[in-house]
């Protein structure tokens, strides 16, 4: 065995360079899967600190509606009830303005300090108390209008030290705030949670975010039995639910998107699988002829199978460990992305330190290496059935090649049509057969390639004799008798591309899908509404004078209202995601019911419940898919007068919300919720009037209204959305160029490897004449025939993952159904110019070296 | 200078040699074994009952044109092809009752090989060429070590035991070859035209060595060859023509 | 003014956590001087001349001076003879003057420049134990404050409050920890102003004074729940007022201060008796200060003020603390040659030492000794500060 081991060293360091690009590919793969899933975990780490720092020793904590928890229930808790552990707080999001154009957004969390001590000790620090022993400064935090604290990091990133005042703005209504005070917790979690949150005293909060009143939550550390008792003593519409709830709630809500990108990510590790398949495919390919002479002088079959597993393990441990530091880099370029993305659309959190999980390591580890030695099973498996020989011959070896392409041929349709089955009973069913259909999908692709790529050498084959004379002809005819190494490396580079055009078209469709479906749905002509984060809680809501400044404009011929809260869903149980449920209450107008397309309901029972003539909720399609629900189906939440049970009503079709929503008309929303709140607003012209001028208007009207409201045209609209859009996609986008890349290295080292394998080929042809010019012509064109195969044929198996990826992946990540499947000719063209170009230049260094390698020398090279 | 004539009639041991007209301890026993390839669809008969049977220690000569199956009869002697019809025997194991991992054994332990192109594996020292068979056998211990240089020491070429075979002459590399057929001590020793790639006096000087380790290891030798100054190196010559083998009768040419 | 340094512990508030988790976290030591000299007395109001006291408003706040505090100590007994001394007081502390210029707007219900703190502690003298509490809580929003009418002082659900408008008797306290406390005060003497007519200045400097009353005996009953057992005890009190905003002079480091209830010789009226007040204020130098003052009431009620030169006070034995370190005097000799009165004072218990964000030692004491030549007895309450080295 030693022997053998020793060989392969020898080998490989012989001939480097096709192990070395094996080995790249697998550190590509391994370090796409270590970046995805660092930059996810990342993300959800940060919050989970911020979670935790907030949650300190809490066990419990008070909710409640849109209404949020009234103050009287703190002095209920802490005076009446002695429970000294009640420890109020009031959040809210804001924009540090750093310009009009700029700023930053943090967390307001307003504490009353003296209460934090027993729960969260680091809080303790807000008093600043230097070890030194200078008097702490609890003071100016209550006593300083506007007060607030903040960690040194913080205050070094909003560039202002204490003693500063600046502006921040919330929902829309800028505000000064004084930096009195930096918080330095000992503890570095509580240090991590606290990054970009303004502390500041409970007063200084309401004043601040304009929740005079009201509290969002009341931390308690209460035993089972204290709990019981407080239970059943809150008033209606409060509750009380465990304080570490919060815990994993982004990991809940971005599990979609998370999920999504790890498929991604995986696919990228299955490229990088099929190149260390590819390369020790070569390998022995290469070395039958020692392989029958080992076999010839006593290896065993096992031996030389172990020899090869143990070749591609080592190049794939050497290929992993590169992956992990390469993919511990990576992950830092994409935690901006993925955190960018995330405090976009899912919660305002600050991803800044990329913390890398010893179990992704070790997972992504072990899947690297798993990965590679399944690759090598075939390759090792040929490997053993080379017959011991005095000599062999390649040309058997290629007609049986040519036999087994025909084989795999049929092989590979079969799994392509087993990968769609399994692709429509995936529908709804779970993600592992979603992936099952893709890897049969890819696999059968692989297999028909070598067939393929046979009948595009035979259409080649005049034209390139033709054009080019015997270099042509020679090109080709090499590529066809060396079948047995082309066939791999073209079937290996067309599943590359593939998934670079996989992913193309998935991302097309679904930006294709969402911009018709935002032309129906964006039927008013102007809405506003007030600048906020998606990732808010409870939306900001419109101030009542800017309501009334609104409506009062001339022009409008009808206008909808709408807002939305998030409330307990408290059946049925979700199939995904939190047991959260948002909700949309609006005051329907004419045009209301022409904004919605509705995929199942009818048509008078929703114009009633619109009416609020009957009770019921119209679900958006995320909604449904994630529980399970259909017309008929109810839907009961957590209201301000208890639970209600809801009869869903209608489904619609929906692309703003991946977890769903449920829509009611105001009119019942008011008579179940205690808010008045509007959070936006859309209105329809009156006939005549240019809506561009209404909103021209409506702006004017809002200028003497002290909250900053945003009034947007349709048109506008439309544009914003389409790009958040986009910047959501841009993590898709980055890992589809990384799977390119992977792609592009998968090409040139397989192609470069090929051409370098006819040393002896060449030199013979060079023996009988062929001057060099012809040699590099030859090569150029051969690299160039196989790139442009690898390129045409992953047109159609892309198009397949693009499909697959939309009607399946999506579908059961988002529950989204996409409408358009669109095949953009410029993803296709990329895929042939990407393949075609890097063949090309995989052509270059074989083709100067083998057109100046002495003949000689080549000819004596076994 | 020689002569051919039928090889004795296997008719006297009718129906095919048995156990007790076969020498004890033979090193190699062909027993009507007959081998044809197919070609499309045409058959090709290479050997037909072919019986063939060399004492230990005994060189024999197979002479026959390229392409008169001599290679395929090597084959079938080293366990590497198997025979359509009849019986192997080398060392007295049968060759037909072994699995593939038996043969593998076998070839390992039984049978050393002696190609025409020499076969060292160019990324592979000297050394490590010749230990080889040791290693695949999981036997490179300080004994093989030894067996190893001793080898190498009578092929003449220990002080190079550590350069890679690239760097040696066609007659160097053939006596390599020859050490590392010889290491494990075989039966038998088959030798594939060992002389085609040499010159005259490299042949004969690969030929004397091969005469002289053969005989002071007790292996016994089959080698293929077209070269009649290579048979008569040997005890005694067959001819294979058109799938029999007749007694080639030698002319000594070695007269002192 | 004695305890207008624990006011200074309120701006540790939030560095120390009252559970015993915390404990471990580091307490910034503070020397009585440091806090005391470093207070900004800017736009409060100063105890500057001799005022009409008038009740019930008195027993409400004075928001316009910086400090205020209710002060309730008394030894307790089970009918079985158990002995417990309780310590429960309310500070009110002004962290900012008030700001005329208040902006307008919609304002917090939370909104406050006052943090209230609420010290308890319960000696458990055969138990040889002593439970300290604390609490810190902003003065608003119905969380912590006072009323006058009912009087009502509380800091959550700690509290002494009266049960009507009218009459401070009976008043309630309550307050709970790992023990719990509850006792009804159902009738007291009458409120003696201490000082001057009630200013109790503390040195030569104009406003560096307080104003400053006390019920020197109150009689009542309650319970302690301690270990699970709830037992009924019956007993005295004593409620201290005082309200300032100034500061300590430069050079003083801490004070003795005794509340010493003599037993009455009229077994149907035990109020009729004598309560006397002292604190001696020590300097740097170890020497007593002559701001040191007192008030004796004799049975009729009549009050007299005593000053420096009436009273002889020495230290007969020490105690040091295995936790800090600070050596206190825990057995005392008081003399009042002009009243024929020759106490000694003696700890119930050592270690009364209260491990709160300040550390002092705070507990029950009795009394022994000679009145005009006859033996007395007693029980009082004994507070003594700046004896731990802040390092």
């Amino acid at each position: 065995m030693t022997a053998l081991l020793r060989l392969v060293r020898r080998l490989v360091a012989h001939r480097p360079w096709q192990p070395l690009l094996a080995t790249l590919a697998i550190a590509l793969g391994v370090a796409v899967v270590v970046g995805v899933d660092a930059a996810n975990a990342s993300a959800s780490r940060a919050f989970d600190q911020t979670v935790d720092s907030l949650v300190g020793r809490a066990t419990h904590r008070i909710v409640g509606g849109p209404g949020g928890v009234p103050d009287e229930l703190l002095v209920e808790l802490r005076v009446a009830r002695g429970l000294d552990s009640a420890a109020p707080a009031v959040e809210g999001l804001a924009r540090v303005v750093v310009d009009d154009a700029r700023g930053r957004t943090v967390r307001v969390l307003g504490i009353d300090p003296f209460a934090e001590a027993p729960l969260r000790p680091w809080f303790a620090f807000a008093a600043g108390s230097d070890p030194a022993g200078g008097l702490p400064e609890i003071g100016p935090l209550l006593t300083t209008p506007g007060a607030v604290a903040v960690v040194p990091e913080t205050a070094t990133a909003l560039g202002h030290t204490v003693g500063d005042r600046f502006e921040i703005e919330v929902s829309g209504v800028r505000r000064v705030v004084e930096l009195v005070d930096t918080l330095r917790p000992r503890d570095d979690l509580a240090r991590r949670g606290l990054q970009d949150v303004l502390v500041c005293d409970l007063a200084t909060a309401q004043e601040l975010l304009d929740q005079i009143g009201r509290l969002d939550r009341i931390d308690l550390e209460l035993d089972a039995s204290q709990a019981t008792a407080l239970e059943t003593i809150l008033p209606t519409g409060l509750r009380l639910e465990s304080a570490s709830a919060d815990r994993g709630t982004l990991d809940e809500l971005t599990r979609a998107f998370r999920q999504n990108l790890t498929a991604l990510s995986l696919l990228s590790l299955l490229v990088g699988a099929f190149l260390v398949h590819n390369a020790m495919q070569l390998a022995v390919v290469r070395r039958r002829p020692l392989l029958g002479l080992l076999r010839a002088l006593g290896a065993s079959k096992r031996q030389v199978f172990a020899a090869v597993l143990i070749e591609a393990a080592v190049l794939s441990l050497l290929g992993t460990l590169a992956g992990l530091l390469l993919g511990v880099a990576l992950a830092k370029g994409l935690l901006g992305i993925v955190g960018g993305t995330i405090r976009e659309l899912y919660a305002a959190v600050q991803v800044d330190a990329v913390q890398v999980d010893p179990w992704t390591l070790t997972l992504a580890a072990l899947l690297g290496i798993v990965v590679g030695i399944a690759a090598a099973l075939a390759p090792a498996w040929e490997a053993t059935s080379v017959q011991p020989r005095m000599a062999m011959l390649r040309s058997g070896l290629e007609s049986r090649a040519r036999s087994f392409a025909g084989r795999a041929a049929w092989v590979g349709a079969v799994l392509v049509i087993v990968g769609f089955a399994l692709g429509f009973a995936a529908e709804g069913r779970g993600m592992v057969l979603a992936y099952a259909a893709v890897l049969a999908v890819l696999l059968g692709a692989t297999l028909l390639a070598p067939t393929g790529t046979v009948a595009l050498l035979w259409l080649a084959r005049t034209p390139l004799t033709r054009w080019f004379g015997s270099a042509g002809s020679h090109a080709v005819r090499s590529a066809e008798t060396g079948l047995s190494r082309t066939a791999v490396a073209v079937a290996t580079l067309m599943l590359a591309v593939s998934a670079t055009v996989g992913l193309g078209v998935m991302i097309q469709s679904f930006r294709s899908t969402v911009a018709h479906w935002l032309g129906t749905t964006l039927a008013a002509d102007v809405y506003v509404s007030v600048p906020q984060s998606m990732a808010t809680r409870l939306e900001s809501h419109l101030d009542p004078a800017a309501i009334e400044a609104i409506l009062a404009v001339d022009g409008i011929a009808a206008h909808s209202t709408y807002r939305r809260i998030p409330t307990d869903l408290l059946a049925p149980a979700p199939t995904r995601g939190p047991a959260e449920v948002e909700l949309a209450a609006i005051t329907p107008a004419p045009g209301t019911l022409a904004m919605f397309d509705f995929v199942a309901g009818d048509l008078d029972q929703i114009r009633a419940v619109l009416a609020a003539a009957r009770d019921g909720v119209l679900v958006s399609e995320p909604l449904a898919v994630r529980l399970d629900l259909d017309v008929g189906g109810k839907l009961r939440v957590a209201t301000d007068r208890g639970p209600h049970d809801f009869e869903v009503v209608a489904i619609f079709r929906d692309y703003a919300s991946e977890r769903g929503y449920g829509i009611l008309p105001r009119e019942r929303y008011d008579r179940l919720w205690d808010d008045p709140a509007v959070g936006s607003m859309a209105l329809w012209a009156a006939d005549g009037v240019d809506p561009d001028t209404l909103t021209e208007r409506i702006r004017d009207a809002l200028a003497a209204v002290p909250q900053e409201v945003l009034a947007r045209s349709n048109r506008a609209l439309r544009d914003t959305s389409l790009e958040i859009f986009d910047r959501t996609f841009a993590v898709t986008a980055v890992l589809r160029a990384l799977c390119a890349v992977v792609a592009f290295v998968g090409v040139l080292g397989a192609l470069a490897s090929l051409q370098l394998e006819r040393r002896r080929e060449t030199a013979v042809l060079r023996a009988v004449g062929a001057v060099p010019g012809w040699i590099v012509r030859s090569v150029f064109l051969q690299n160039g025939l196989l790139g442009l195969c690898a390129g045409l044929l992953s047109i159609p198996t892309g198009i397949a993952l693009g499909w697959l990826l939309v009607h399946v992946v999506h579908r059961h990540s988002f529950g989204w159904t996409l409408l358009d499947f669109e095949t953009p000719p410029r993803v296709l063209l990329e895929a042939v110019l990407l393949s075609t170009s890097a063949a090309l230049l995989a052509a270059w260094w074989p083709a100067r070296t083998l057109s100046h390698t002495p003949v000689a020398r080549g000819l004596r090279e076994e | 200078m020689l002569r051919s004539m039928p090889v004795p009639s296997p008719s006297s041991a009718a129906g095919a040699a048995s156990e007790s007209n076969r020498s004890p301890g033979a090193a190699l026993v062909l027993e009507r074994v007959g081998k044809s390839y197919f070609e499309g669809d045409a058959r090709r008969t290479i050997l037909e009952a072919i019986d063939l049977e060399i004492a230990p220690a005994e060189r024999v000569a197979l002479l026959g044109r390229s392409g008169s199956g001599k290679s395929t009869l090597l084959n079938l002697a080293g366990g590497i092809d198997r025979p359509d019809a009849g019986r192997i025997l080398v060392g007295g194991e049968d060759l037909g009752a072994l699995d593939e991992a038996g043969v593998t054994r076998f070839r390992r332990r039984s049978v050393g090989l002696v190609f025409q192109a020499f076969h060292l594996v160019p990324v592979l020292t000297v050394a490590e060429n010749v230990s080889l068979p040791l290693e695949f056998d999981g036997r490179l211990d300080r004994a093989g070590r030894a067996r190893v240089h001793e080898l190498l020491d009578r092929v003449g070429l220990a002080d190079r035991a550590a350069e890679h075979p690239d760097h040696l002459s066609g007659g160097e590399q053939q006596r390599v070859a020859l050490a590392r057929a010889l290491v494990r001590r075989p039966t038998l020793l088959l030798a594939d035209e060992p002389t085609g790639n040499l010159d005259e006096e490299t042949a004969e000087s690969v030929l004397a060595l091969l005469d002289t380790l053969a005989r002071e290891e007790g292996t016994a030798v089959l080698m293929a060859t077209h070269s009649i100054r290579s048979a008569a190196h040997c005890d005694r010559a067959l001819r294979l023509d058109h799938g029999h083998l007749r007694v080639e009768t030698l002319q000594p040419q070695n007269a002192p | 003014m004695r305890r207008a340094l624990l006011f200074m512990a309120l701006q540790l508030a939030a560095a120390c956590g009252t559970s015993d988790d915390d404990r471990d976290v580091q307490r910034p030591g503070l020397q009585v001087a440091d806090v005391l000299g470093n207070g900004d007395t800017e736009g409060y109001a100063k105890a500057l001349e001799i005022r009409t006291f008038e009740f019930p408003a008195d027993h409400g706040a004075h928001p316009d001076f910086r400090n205020e505090w209710w002060y309730f100590t008394g030894n307790l007994m089970t009918a079985t003879g158990r002995r417990f001394g309780y310590h429960l007081t309310f500070f009110r502390n002004r962290l900012a003057p008030p700001d005329p210029t208040a902006s307008d707007g919609p304002v917090s219900r939370w909104r406050t420049d006052s943090v209230w703190m609420a010290h308890f502690a319960l000696a458990d003298v055969d138990g040889g134990r002593t439970f300290d509490h604390e609490r810190f809580v902003r003065g608003a929003g119905g969380l912590a404050g006072v009323t006058a009418a009912p009087f009502r002082v509380h800091c959550e659900d700690w509290h002494a409050a009266s049960d009507g408008p009218e009459e401070l008797f009976p008043l309630r306290l309550h307050a709970e920890g790992e023990v719990t406390f509850d006792l009804t005060l159902e009738r007291g003497r009458d409120v003696v102003l201490q000082g001057e007519r009630g200013l109790s200045r503390k040195s030569a400097t104009p406003g560096n004074a307080s104003y400053y009353y006390s019920i020197p005996r109150m009689l009542g009953r309650g319970a302690v729940t301690i270990d699970g057992e709830r037992l009924e005890v019956s007993g005295s009190g004593w409620f201290d007022r005082e309200w300032s905003t100034s500061a300590l002079d430069a050079g003083q480091v801490g004070w003795d201060w005794f509340a010493l209830q003599l037993d009455g010789d009229d077994p149907a009226d035990p109020l009729r008796a004598v309560d006397l007040m002292w604190y001696r204020m020590r300097r740097s130098d170890g020497t007593a200060d002559p701001a040191s003052k007192g008030l004796l009431v004799d049975e009729s009620g009549t009050s007299a003020a005593l000053d420096f030169e009436d009273v002889t006070l020495t230290e007969l034995r020490h105690w040091t603390s295995p936790e800090s370190g600070a050596r206190y005097p825990v057995a005392w000799r008081l003399v009042i040659p002009s009243r024929e009165l020759d106490l000694t004072v003696e700890a119930a218990l050592d270690d009364q030492e209260l491990d709160l964000s300040f550390r002092y030692w705070e507990g029950a004491v009795d009394v022994s000794g000679v009145r005009n030549g006859n033996a007395v007895t007693g029980h009082g309450y004994l507070e003594m500060t700046g004896y731990v080295d802040s390092r």
